[in-house]
């Protein structure tokens, strides 16, 4: 027998496959575009709600409003954690990175470490404030470093000790991050700030705890 | 890495999406053809020899034997013939007590048995009915009005399950069934039907005489001829409604067995039928043959992406918890919906055309859910014993 082939039904499933795909991509787009000024938005509403603390201090800068201070500062130090895990997954799992937004986010966290330092020193708190700068384009240790913090963050926590960790990507020409990372003069990464001082190269969740303990 | 797995999932969605397209595609141009089926002319029938290869089958012989004696055709053109691959059991003595033309041959096989029930056959088609299948009384007539042309040298029947103990495993395999009979309808407009399954198919005699019989060697005889049939260029077509019921592993151990040499034996089969990748193939040459090479990709592809996606999403989730959801939309999830539509379409359209066989939405969705999965495992297992070259049983 002569054998068919189904040219025209090869051609046309292959024009439907490419009219989903591309629908696909453009609402994909879409779903992207939404998530980013999401956390844009969440950014600004959790840089306002710090701006009105600072504004709290200046109005009253007494121990005795420390209650309210330490309520609104674990509430923006939650939510800028949470915003932080978003943008990681963007970048990490759908391999999404906004620049614009991470400056954003940068002076964010800026605003909360110095308004943690403020009640710290305000309210006597036994915060342990860590920055801690990397870089995703030229840094095996980095993701390690990551969970070495996250790991040692979860540990002290079941002994009632709030490690407060504030990450900056190097990599990003950000006015904040380059202070910090001019104020510290970190030359490579991972780089770890505990207690004002510098710790380059990979810092284990032992060394770290340890450090804390001392 | 997210890169390589961007590759897999983005090339896995594509091909996945391309062949549930391609196939919605034939169904929709032969709609019509489907269900529609030829008056037999019962004045001019031809004679018809059932041929029974049996080994150790004492618990389901004589049913299928009375079965196929129960047959609605004219007694005088139908020859009935049990060929006992030299079984250890109750067969011989069962299957003695029933009108059939019997023989008792050395354990050999059973391609040998068939071929040498199709030697002693006397009719013009020769059907292969498994001992442990049950014929429909009006099969035969639905699988001859099939045989439209010269060209159409084997029919195939809508095998379905025999219900049991209507357990899980069972009740998977009823829906895989169904499916599977209403492809093959499909692979027919095609002229693509890749399998003459053993539990019912019907050829020209002659055919044997032109291609030879069925392969010794091959652990998949069914298979194997009728790609051999397809070489020679001739047509298979298969039967919707020309049923025949067939025993199937009640637990996983026994159907993970028999999926391994099905497995195992297509992998035989294909690599020995290679040169059929081509377009002077038509369609089984260029959809069909290196389906069943990509689906092997494809299935690890799958298994690999999930996989992928379970480990990330556990550990991001559990540090973002259920915002994990927004965010991760992708166009991949919007390709995969569209992908998962248009499978319930295929598998609403399926059903239709089963109506009486009651099959419930959880079981569809048990099926949809398992069987890649399932198909994954087989294969790996199926690739495994080969890299090991470790002996293929029954």
């Amino acid at each position: 027998m002569e054998r068919k082939i189904s040219v025209s039904l090869y051609i046309l499933a292959f024009v439907i496959t490419i009219i989903i795909f591309a629908i696909g991509f453009y609402a994909g787009g879409v779903f992207t575009e939404m998530n980013l000024q999401g956390i844009s938005s969440d950014i600004e509403s959790v840089s306002k709600r710090a701006s009105s603390a600072e504004l709290l201090f200046l109005l009253e800068d007494s121990s005795s409003f420390c209650p309210v201070y330490l309520d609104e500062l674990e509430t923006i130090d939650y939510e800028t954690e949470q915003l932080g895990n978003q943008l990681l997954f963007m970048e990490d799992i759908k391999g999404v990175s906004d620049n614009e937004l991470k400056k954003e986010y940068f002076a964010l966290e800026t605003k909360s470490y110095l308004l943690s330092k403020r009640v710290k020193e305000k309210c006597d708190t036994d915060y342990i404030l860590v920055l801690y700068f990397y870089s995703n384009i030229d840094c095996e240790d980095c993701g390690a470093q990551g969970s070495a913090l996250t790991s040692a963050k979860e540990k002290l926590a079941e002994k009632n000790i709030n490690l407060r960790v504030y990450s900056f990507d190097g990599d990003i020409e950000s006015p904040v991050a380059d202070a910090w990372i001019d104020k510290y003069n970190i030359r490579n990464y991972p780089s770890v700030v505990i207690n004002e001082t510098v710790y380059s190269g990979f810092f284990s969740e032992e060394e770290i705890m340890d450090n804390i303990n001392k | 890495m997210i890169s390589i797995i961007k590759i897999v999932e983005y090339g896995v969605a594509f091909f996945a999406l391309y062949i549930t397209v391609f196939f919605l595609l034939v169904f929709i141009k032969y709609r019509q053809r489907v269900m529609k089926s030829k008056k037999f002319d019962k004045e001019n029938s031809p004679s018809v020899s059932i041929i029974i290869p049996a080994y150790n089958e004492e618990e389901f012989i004589e049913k299928c034997v009375k079965s196929a004696l129960d047959l609605d055709y004219p007694k005088e053109k139908l020859e009935v013939i049990v060929v006992d691959d030299g079984s250890t059991d109750r067969t011989p003595k069962i299957v003695e007590s029933l009108k059939v033309k019997y023989y008792r041959k050395k354990n050999s096989g059973k391609a040998d048995a068939l071929n040498y029930g199709i030697e002693k056959a006397k009719g013009e088609f020769i059907a292969t009915l498994d001992a442990d299948s049950y014929v429909n009384r009006d099969a035969l007539w639905k699988l001859l009005s099939l045989f439209e042309d010269e060209d159409t040298v084997a029919v195939t029947a809508a095998v379905k399950v025999k219900q049991r103990k209507q357990g899980f495993w069972e009740n998977i395999q009823k829906v895989e069934y169904l499916f599977t009979i209403f492809s093959r309808k499909i692979l027919t407009f095609m002229e693509a039907v890749p399998v003459t399954p053993g539990p019912f198919s019907i050829f020209r005699a002659s055919i044997f005489k032109k291609i030879g019989g069925f392969d010794r060697n091959s652990i998949l005889e069914d298979q194997e001829i009728a790609l051999r049939i397809q070489k020679y260029n001739y047509k298979i077509r298969s039967s919707l409604d020309a049923e025949v019921y067939t025993e199937v592993p009640q637990n996983f151990p026994a159907l993970f067995k028999q999926r391994i040499r099905w497995h195992r034996g297509g992998l035989h089969n294909t690599i020995k039928y290679l040169n059929l990748i081509s377009p002077h193939y038509g369609d089984f040459g260029l959809i069909i043959m290196p389906l069943s090479l990509i689906a092997i990709i494809a299935l690890f592809g799958v298994f690999l992406v999930a996989f992928f996606y379970f480990a990330t999403n556990w550990i991001y989730g559990s540090k973002i918890g259920v915002e994990v959801f927004w965010l991760s939309l992708s166009p991949l999830h919007i390709v995969g919906s569209a992908i998962l539509i248009l499978n319930l379409v295929w598998i609403f359209l399926g059903l239709m055309f089963f109506k009486k066989e009651n099959v419930s939405p959880l079981q569809v969705v048990i099926y949809m859910v398992s069987y890649a999965y399932l198909l994954t495992l087989y294969w790996a297992a199926a690739l495994f014993k080969e890299i090991k070259f470790e002996k293929v049983t029954w």
